[in-house]
């Protein structure tokens, strides 16, 4: 009982000493590291990617994730603009060498209509044909219910992708 | 007893600190300087509810505190291209201003450069965000280069122009 509330009574209380103080430093400089390199926290703006993200959420964005494979089609990503403090949300829906077009609000994906459970507001969208550039994703928000001139998206540089979003 | 090897050693690393340090130095001041332009045009164009506004004259003092004359603008989405001089730049401020209930210009991840003397160009991104008389909210940010030059041994703003990242 004495040994327990001692060592309660040492986390809670600690002396500090150099070693306390060493201790200290070494977990700030990992949750640095970690919160800066390794996985973002990203607060959400916008309805862009609404229904499947809310205005005012949170999430990370994991930058390691494409260390082991190319993005793919479906990803949610991140995509920086001068830095990494105000980015975009937008989910990829074609990569480098597809022909990616909207008729009639359907996305259609090398001339077949790609199935969107995602999108669940009615959509108008007509975009005429334009294949992937070599190096860069088609990028596109969940939300099409706004007008298409009103919505940001297009093809992107992969290297301006920062990561995946985690959840 | 220090043997004079060592006090050279450490004499030579202390002059080679010395130099870092002025070295990394160099051009802070002047990066100070620029940021503080940023700051002040984003000040210029904001507005809140409770806020008086500014008279024309006033604003235009303001802006050509910040704005070098004439000053290009190449702005995707606001339909602004040309050369502008801070006169027009006022006028353009006031007229927006005149739209909306409340706006914050704010400058994030500012990279400035010096390519050569009395010149640099700076990459940020520029978020505008506010309410408008109609009662839309608005919320949009651009990827910016700016140039801004040295004449007379003051920083002003010389080019605006936006960078696409996405492509339709």
């Amino acid at each position: 009982m004495g040994m327990a509330e001692g060592k309660i009574r040492s986390f809670f209380l600690p002396d500090f000493t150099l070693k306390y103080f060493l201790r200290v430093l070494i977990i700030a400089g990992i949750a640095v590291f970690f919160f800066s390199k390794i996985c973002i926290p990203v607060r959400i703006e916008g309805i862009s990617m609404s229904p499947t993200y809310r205005d005012g959420s949170f999430n990370f964005c994991c930058r390691i994730a494409y260390f082991f494979h190319p993005p793919r089609v479906g990803d949610i990503v991140m995509i920086r603009m001068s830095g990494t403090r105000v980015m975009y949300m937008k989910r990829i829906v074609a990569l480098s060498g597809d022909v990616v077009s909207f008729q009639n609000g359907y996305l259609y994906l090398n001339g077949k209509v790609r199935p969107e459970i995602y999108v669940v507001t009615p959509c108008d969208w007509n975009l005429s044909p334009r294949k992937v550039k070599p190096g860069h994703v088609y990028v596109v928000g969940d939300n099409r219910k706004m007008p298409i001139e009103n919505q940001v998206f297009g093809q992107v540089p992969v290297s301006r992708i920062i990561g995946k979003v985690l959840w | 007893m220090v043997s004079r090897k060592t006090l050279l050693i450490v004499s030579l690393l202390l002059v080679l600190g010395v130099a870092i340090f002025f070295f990394l130095r160099k051009g802070e001041n002047d990066r100070k300087k620029i940021k503080e332009k940023l700051h002040q045009l984003a000040e210029i164009v904001s507005i809140t509810p409770g806020k008086n506004r500014k008279s024309f004259i006033i604003m235009m003092g303001e802006v050509k505190k910040v704005i070098n004359s004439p000053c290009e603008l190449d702005i995707d989405g606001g339909g602004l291209s040309g050369s502008y001089p801070p006169q027009k730049i006022a006028c353009l401020t006031e007229q927006f201003q005149a739209n909306i209930t409340n706006a914050r210009l704010s400058f994030y991840d500012i990279k400035i450069q010096f390519p050569m003397e009395n010149s640099a160009i700076i990459n940020c991104t520029g978020r505008l965000k506010g309410l408008t008389r109609r009662g839309e909210r608005f919320d949009e940010f651009r990827e910016l280069q700016v140039k801004a030059v040295k004449t007379g041994g003051k920083w002003r703003l010389s080019r605006f122009q936006t960078i696409e990242a996405l492509e339709k």
